[in-house]
């Protein structure tokens, strides 16, 4: 349980679209192939170390933007170097792929073995926005009153909202607080939801600053 | 034994861009200090240091420095236009820029319908030699270009020789699109002001008698502006001297030999060296 990590909203994997995202200090690229697959790769590409988040997604792979190098989806397998273009590449070129997994609107990843998932206390949960803060994760979860589900992780009601907050440790300075919410929110709730975690946010980020 | 960086002569600025307000530079980590002159002074402790003025760039060192500069005897030819362009600050270390320079594979993909196009992306065998004196030559390099300086009017086949004098500097030799005979040279000086930031000078040595200065500053501005981004985004930011750390191709020879070379130079500063097995 305590290796599954929320990197992104399912809708930050956009058609064709490469996401930056970043875990435990791991950058990643994250890309949603035309099949519907989510791919997550260490963010370089083997050759020259470019990250991958500023390649292309061209349905089914990616392309390296600086010499055009192919990786597969599913595989992370080198299909082409354009350099050489008669050569197939040898096996080994393969990109590291990591474990996830799409559920109630976010992309979950683990960076270490693919233990299973426990799932959340029962709910119709929805994701809200994501709120980046500039606080190690664990201070952000010791500033939040709830009843803890695992070490990232807790329930939270304020007000009539019941909540789940996740918090995604990006590396050791920084985090994300990923709320779901019991039920599809409309645009009062959003604006609610959005003002008290920001202003969460912002009192965890004043009490950070030495 | 002399540093291999330390000791060297550095690039630190066009000299026509050095007026009557001094200069506030970084080299190395050290603060600088270039004034009229020209002269060059560390704004930590105040010592002057040495200066060398060659292909329009005034040259600095921390160090001892060698009496004499590598030479680019084409930069002293009259009918040639010689040219700075830059300087254009980059995240990068300066090895990362210089392999890029040296690097062929890249053309179709960032220099797209300029230096290279996606339908000629191959890189045929070059020739790779340290020479007798110390320098990196890769010869016999060919690519097409569908515009290879301002003044060819179509795609062609074009003929590199890269040549590496320096840690930080490089230079290629290029088919010249206005005489056949000759050859354009361009060059990068890399003004390594950390391990991972530098200040790349840009020098021209061309055959071209119709474009104006603007225009030629402007193509190899627009070039090196399509490489910025790419190398801001390469990491990690130092290059790494284990040949194992990241996968080479043949194409990669100019590359690995420079690796080669800054190893054996014992090079520090903007790499990340071999562990010693």
């Amino acid at each position: 349980m305590t290796n599954w990590h929320p990197i992104a909203s399912s809708t930050d994997l956009a058609l064709r679209h490469v996401y930056h995202a970043k875990l435990l200090g791991q950058e990643l690229a994250a890309w949603r192939a035309d099949d519907g697959h989510v791919n997550i790769w260490q963010n370089r590409c083997l050759h020259r170390g470019v990250r991958l988040s500023i390649g292309l997604n061209d349905g089914t792979e990616l392309k390296c933007q600086y010499h055009g190098w192919r990786y597969a989806n599913r595989t992370a397998g080198c299909t082409y170097i354009p350099a050489h273009p008669e050569n197939a590449p040898a096996r080994r070129v393969t990109n590291r792929r990591f474990a996830n997994f799409e559920r109630h609107g976010l992309v979950w990843a683990s960076l270490g073995a693919d233990e299973d998932f426990a799932d959340l206390p029962e709910g119709d949960w929805s994701p809200l926005r994501a709120i980046p803060v500039t606080a190690p994760a664990q201070t952000v979860l010791d500033q939040l009153a709830g009843e803890k589900l695992w070490s990232h992780a807790l329930r939270l009601d304020i007000q009539d909202d019941r909540l789940i907050v996740i918090v995604q440790p990006l590396d050791e300075q920084t985090s994300v607080i990923r709320a779901l919410r019991d039920g599809t929110p409309d645009d009062a709730a959003l604006r609610r939801l959005n003002r008290i975690l920001t202003s969460i946010r912002d009192r965890i980020e004043d009490g950070a600053t030495p | 034994m002399p540093d291999p960086v330390i000791d060297a002569w550095h690039p630190v600025s066009a000299i026509e861009a050095i007026g009557r307000r001094p200069i506030h530079t970084t080299l190395l980590d050290v603060p600088l200090e270039l004034t009229a002159g020209p002269g060059a002074r560390r704004r930590d402790t105040g010592a002057d240091l040495p200066i060398l003025t060659r292909h329009g760039i005034l040259w600095t060192s921390l160090g001892t420095p060698p009496e004499a500069l590598f030479d680019i005897p084409e930069y002293l030819e009259p009918d040639r236009r010689n040219l700075s362009a830059g300087p254009v600050g980059v995240a990068t270390s300066a090895p990362r820029a210089i392999e890029n320079f040296l690097d062929m594979a890249h053309f179709p993909f960032v220099h797209t319908g300029i230096l290279g196009a996606e339908t000629h992306t191959e890189v045929k065998d070059y020739d790779v030699e340290v020479t007798a004196n110390g320098e990196i030559f890769a010869r016999r390099c060919e690519f097409f270009q569908p515009m290879a300086a301002l003044t060819a009017g179509e795609g062609q086949m074009v003929e590199y020789t890269y040549r590496v004098p320096h840690p930080f500097c490089a230079v290629l030799y290029k088919s010249c699109p206005a005489n056949p005979a000759r050859q354009d040279v361009i060059a990068i000086f890399a003004q390594a002001t950390t391990q991972e930031t530098i200040r790349a000078h840009l020098v021209m040595s061309m055959i071209d008698d119709v474009h104006s200065d603007t225009e030629m500053r402007r193509f190899q501005q627009m070039i090196f502006g399509q490489d910025k981004p790419i190398l801001e985004n390469q990491l990690p930011k130092r290059v790494p001297l284990d040949l194992t750390a990241e996968m080479p191709i043949r194409a990669d020879k100019a590359s690995i030999a420079y690796r080669r070379w800054l190893s054996a130079a014992q090079v520090t500063y903007g790499v990340i060296p071999a562990v010693q097995s």
